[in-house]
C-alpha cells in the first residue's frame, strides 16, 4: 500500500478548490431548478475528475484518457450535452478511463493509481463537505 | 430390514463391480466387520441418506449430516479413531458451518457428527465411494495409522500450503492435521471412482503415513507423464495422491486444482470430467503456478526421481529476456515462458491492487479480484459522484477558507515536517480507535455512503476518513489532519484529535470563520 500520497493530496485538494470556487461563481447560490441542480451536479463531478486527472497530469494514462475527454466536453460544451455519464462504469477497461487502448498490465497499473487517486479525492470531497457542513451548522 | 441381510450376503463381494449400488451392501461389509452397528441401528436411515446423496450429489451439508451420521456412525464405531477424526477434517476443509464441530470431534469414536461431518465433502463422491472396497479398505487402515500418521502427512501440506493461495480452503483446516488426510481421502475416494478396486489394490498393501507420499511419486513415475508430474509438484501431497490412484495425473489434478482454486466445491468434478482434466491441467498448472505457488511447485516436485526438491536442478534454464526458468513438465517453448512471465507479472500486479482494494487478501483468483476491483472502482466513482452532488448543493461560501487552510495547511506540512512528525505522535491513540472503528464503518458504509457521510460527523476523524481501507492508518493520519485543521478553521469543536494537533500546528490557524 502507497504511503498516504501527500503531494498528490495536495495537488487534488488544490486544484478541486479551485475549480469548485470557479463553479460556485457562476452559478446562483441556491440552485432552484433540477436541471440547474443537475449541471451543477456534473459540473462538480467534472471539476473532481478534471482535478484528478490535471494533478497527475500526463503521467498516467487513465489521467491522459480523461484529459481528453475534458477538452472533447470543453469545446462541446456550447452545446450542453449528457455525456459526462460514460466515464466508463462496465467493466474494468471501461471503468478506468481510457483502458480499452491498454494491454492488462498496464491496465493493472493504470487501475492501481486510478484507485488511489479516486480515494484521495473522495477524501478531500468529504472533508470538504465535512467542513462545510459543521460550519454551516455552526453558523446556522 | 432386508437391507441388512443384503449386507450379510453382499459382504464377500466387496470387490465386484456393484459399487455403484449405493445401498448399505457395500458398505456395510467394511463396516460390519468391525461392529454390527448396522443391525443395530436404522438403516433405513443409510439407505434413506444413501438415496439423498444420489438424488443430489452436493446434497446440502446439514441435510447429508441429518442423515448420514447414522450411516457413518456404524462404521465409526467400528473404525478406529483415525478414520473419524479424518471424516472430520474433510468436512471441516469443505463446508465451514461445520468449523464448530471441528475442535470437538477429536478422538471421541461416538461423536456421529463425524460421520455427518465426513459426509458433505465426500457427497458428491459418495455414490461410489463404497463402491471402492480398496478405498474402504484403506480408510480402515488408515485409521489405524492415526495421530502420528496424520502428522507425517500433514507436513508436506503444511509446507505447500502457506505458499498456495488457493490452497487457503484447505489451509483452514491446516490447523487440523487431519482436515488434510481426509482431503486426501476424500480426494482419493473421488478418483477411485474411474477405476474400482483397480487402483486399490496398490494402495491397500501401503501404509497410509509414508504411502501418501510415496505414492504419490510411484504414481507419478508410473505415469511418465511430465507434465502431470508437474502438476503433481504443484500440488503436493494432494496432488500426489491424486497421482497415486495411477489414473492419468492430470485428471486427478484437474479436479485437484479446481478445488484449491475454488474451494471444495470442485470435489464434485472428480467424478465428472476426468477426461478433460488432461487438457485442463496445463493450463491450470500455469495458472496455478502464476498464483504464487510457484516455489512451491519447483521444490516439490515428485516426478520419478526420489526428493521432492530433485526436478528443480534439473530445468535446464530456459532463455528468455528475462532469465525465466522453465518448471520441469512444462511446456518450454518460448511462447508458453513468455506467456507465463507475462501472467506473473499481472499476477504481481494483481497481488499490488489486492492490497490497494480493501478486504481483498482473503479473495484468491484473478476473476473474483477483478470482480473485486471493479467494484471497488466503480463505488469510489459512485461516491465521487455523490460527494460532488452534495458539494453542488452546499453553499460556497466557504470554500475560499477552506483552500486557504488546506494549501495552508499543506504547505506547513510540507515545509515542516513537525507536524508531521507530530502527527505519529498524535496517531498513537488512534491506532486503538481504528480497529473498532473501521469494523463500524465497514458495516455501515454503503457504496453510496449517505450514512456514511452523516456517520463521519459523528466518528472521530480517523475513522471517518478511513472510509474503505482498513489498514488506514496513515491515510487517516492525514485526514485528521486535514479534518482537524478544517475544523479548527471553523471552529467546530472537532474530536480529541483536533485538540492535540492544535497544541502542535500554529495558532495561525485558527481562524474565526468570517
Amino acid at each position: 500500500m502507497k504511503n498516504p500520497n501527500y503531494p498528490l493530496k495536495k495537488r487534488l485538494a488544490s486544484r478541486f478548490l479551485k475549480a469548485l470556487e470557479k463553479i460556485k461563481y457562476n452559478m446562483s447560490p441556491s440552485p432552484v431548478s433540477i436541471e440547474e441542480k443537475r449541471r451543477r451536479h456534473r459540473a462538480v463531478r467534472g471539476a473532481a475528475y478534471a482535478s484528478m486527472a490535471s494533478s497527475v497530469g500526463p503521467r498516467r494514462a487513465w489521467s491522459r484518457a480523461l484529459l481528453r475527454k475534458m477538452r472533447e466536453r470543453k469545446r462541446a460544451r456550447r452545446n450542453p450535452r449528457n455525456a459526462d455519464t460514460r466515464f466508463g462504469l462496465n467493466q474494468l477497461c471501461d471503468v478506468v478511463p481510457g483502458g480499452e487502448a491498454m494491454d492488462s498490465r498496464s491496465l493493472l497499473n493504470e487501475t492501481a493509481h486510478y484507485i488511489e487517486c479516486l480515494v484521495a479525492q473522495v477524501q478531500i470531497m468529504r472533508e470538504i463537505l465535512h467542513s462545510s457542513s459543521s460550519s454551516s451548522s455552526t453558523t446556522l | 430390514m432386508d437391507v441388512v441381510g443384503k449386507d450379510a450376503s453382499v459382504e464377500p463381494s466387496n470387490a465386484n463391480d456393484d459399487f455403484l449400488n449405493y445401498h448399505t451392501p457395500n458398505m456395510a461389509p467394511e463396516w460390519q466387520v468391525n461392529g454390527n452397528n448396522l443391525t443395530n441401528t436404522s438403516i433405513g436411515m443409510m439407505s434413506v441418506c444413501n438415496s439423498m446423496v444420489e438424488s443430489s450429489a452436493c446434497s446440502s451439508p446439514s441435510m447429508v449430516d441429518s442423515f448420514c451420521p447414522t450411516v457413518w456412525d456404524h462404521s465409526i464405531n467400528g473404525q478406529t479413531l483415525g478414520y473419524c477424526d479424518v471424516n472430520v477434517q474433510n468436512d471441516v476443509s469443505t463446508s465451514s458451518n461445520l468449523g464448530s464441530a471441528r475442535a470437538d470431534l477429536g478422538w471421541n469414536p461416538s461423536a456421529m457428527l463425524r460421520g455427518g461431518v465426513f459426509m458433505p465433502p465426500v457427497s458428491g463422491m459418495l455414490p461410489n465411494f463404497p463402491a471402492d472396497s480398496g478405498f474402504i479398505e484403506r480408510a480402515a487402515r488408515f485409521s489405524c495409522f492415526s495421530g502420528g500418521n496424520f502428522g507425517e502427512m500433514m507436513n508436506p501440506f503444511a509446507v505447500p500450503d502457506p505458499l498456495n493461495p488457493f490452497s487457503r480452503g484447505l489451509g483452514v483446516a491446516h490447523s487440523q492435521r487431519h482436515e488434510m488426510n481426509m482431503v486426501e481421502l476424500s480426494k482419493e475416494g473421488g478418483l477411485f471412482l474411474g477405476k474400482p478396486g483397480a487402483e486399490g489394490s496398490p494402495f491397500k498393501n501401503e501404509k497410509r503415513s509414508e504411502s501418501l507420499h510415496d505414492e504419490a511419486k510411484q504414481g507419478v513415475g508410473v505415469s511418465g507423464n511430465d507434465s502431470d508430474e508437474a502438476e503433481c509438484s504443484g500440488r503436493g501431497p494432494q496432488e500426489k495422491v491424486a497421482c497415486m490412484t495411477g489414473e492419468s495425473p492430470g485428471k486427478g489434478l484437474g479436479p485437484k486444482k479446481r478445488k484449491r482454486g475454488g474451494g471444495q466445491n470442485a470435489q464434485n468434478d472428480e467424478n465428472n470430467g476426468t477426461q478433460t482434466r488432461s487438457a485442463d491441467t496445463t493450463k491450470d498448472t500455469a495458472v496455478m503456478k502464476q498464483k504464487g505457488d510457484q516455489t512451491m511447485t519447483s521444490n516439490s516436485n515428485p516426478g520419478g526421481t526420489n526428493g521432492k526438491q530433485g526436478s528443480q536442478g534439473s530445468d535446464p534454464p530456459k532463455e528468455d529476456y528475462i532469465h525465466v526458468r522453465a518448471r520441469r513438465g512444462q511446456a518450454t517453448n518460448s511462447h508458453s515462458l513468455a506467456e507465463r512471465v507475462r501472467r506473473e507479472k499481472i499476477s504481481e500486479r494483481m497481488k499490488f491492487l489486492q492490497d490497494l482494494v480493501p478486504g481483498c487478501s482473503k479473495v484468491t483468483g484473478k476473476a473474483v479480484m477483478l470482480d473485486e476491483i471493479i467494484n471497488y472502482v466503480q463505488s469510489l466513482q459512485r461516491q465521487v459522484e455523490f460527494l460532488s452532488m452534495k458539494l453542488a448543493t452546499v453553499n460556497p461560501r466557504l470554500e475560499f477558507n477552506i483552500e486557504g487552510f488546506l494549501t495552508k495547511d499543506m504547505l506547513q506540512s510540507r515545509g515542516g515536517m513537525s507536524s508531521l512528525g507530530l502527527l505519529p505522535d498524535m496517531t498513537m491513540p488512534f491506532p486503538p480507535i481504528h480497529p473498532p472503528q473501521p469494523g463500524l464503518i465497514q458495516t455501515c458504509i454503503p457504496s453510496n455512503s449517505s450514512e456514511a457521510l452523516r456517520r463521519p460527523i459523528n466518528l472521530q476523524s480517523p475513522s471517518v476518513c478511513a472510509g474503505f481501507k482498513e489498514p488506514s492508518s496513515q491515510v487517516s493520519n492525514w485526514e485528521d489532519e486535514l479534518h482537524n485543521v478544517v475544523h479548527m478553521g471553523f471552529t467546530s469543536n472537532a474530536p480529541t484529535s483536533s485538540q492535540d494537533l492544535s497544541d502542535s500546528l500554529p495558532p495561525g490557524h485558527m481562524k474565526a470563520e468570517p
